[in-house]
């Protein structure tokens, strides 16, 4: 559902990881045919940024730019319905 | 040694005039209009409160259509502006208005009221802004993303 959302255009999605290396990265991205842009922040600027220290967490920003969705977790459910509320 | 000294002093004289020249004090520090067809802004905020900052002391960033028209303390009149509608969002560190639209009209003044939202990571405040490359070379912004509804997923590295 995340997915088919991603493939629309009108929701983007970005990965953030701060714990393996660029080539990790690269190699997880293509085996797992991840179509989002992953960006490999080890010093962790946008990560103390948006308060993630260590656990999974994902962020939804409507079309405006406001926070409308934060969690610790992938609750692929309550997410979906979120940007199906926002577009 | 005379000479030297004196041909320094000249030297250092024609750098400083080559770059008051080029450094014109009393222009405009924001873009202005390449025709006369301009209208002024009045910007006034409202905290989340809905109180009006009036006190004067506050400086925002304010920018039209993206492009920075400098810092302002608020409320302020912004002359120059080019006449037609315009995206306009002020901002400082902690505080940021959602983009608003206003219609700046010849030689008039627009007034526009922006209510202002705390920045931050959580639901309801505006999204702190980022600029980062993915691994791709990729240059991501946040603000590149306006208008589109974006899914940030921070992945763990613990457990």
């Amino acid at each position: 559902m995340l997915l088919s959302f991603t493939s629309s255009g009108r929701v983007a999605r970005i990965g953030f990881d701060c714990a393996y290396s660029e080539s990790y990265l690269r190699s997880f991205q293509a085996q797992s045919r991840l179509c989002f842009p992953i960006v490999s922040d080890p010093s962790r600027v946008v990560f103390s940024t948006y308060g993630a220290y260590g656990l999974s967490m994902y962020v939804i920003v409507d079309t405006r730019g406001v926070v409308k969705y934060r969690a610790n977790g992938f609750y692929e459910a309550a997410m979906s319905a979120k940007i199906k509320e926002l577009l | 040694m005379k000479n030297v000294t004196s041909l320094c002093w000249a030297l250092a004289l024609a750098s400083i005039s080559l770059c008051l020249q080029s450094c014109d004090p009393s222009g405009p520090a924001f873009p202005v209009a390449p025709t006369n067809e301009v209208g002024s802004l009045r910007i006034s905020v409202l905290s989340p409160s809905g109180s009006e900052d009036t006190l004067g002391t506050n400086s925002y960033s304010v920018e039209l259509d993206g492009h920075s028209y400098g810092k302002w303390t608020v409320p302020c009149v912004i002359p120059y502006v080019p006449v037609g509608a315009h995206d306009v969002v002020v901002f400082n560190h902690v505080w940021s208005s959602l983009a608003t639209k206003v219609e700046i009209k010849t030689d008039r003044e627009t007034s526009v009221s922006l209510s202002l939202l705390a920045i931050g990571p959580y639901a309801g405040n505006v999204a702190p802004p980022f600029s980062a490359s993915s691994i791709d070379g990729q240059g991501l912004t946040l603000k590149a993303l306006r208008g589109r509804v974006v899914v940030l997923a921070f992945f763990g590295s613990v457990g």
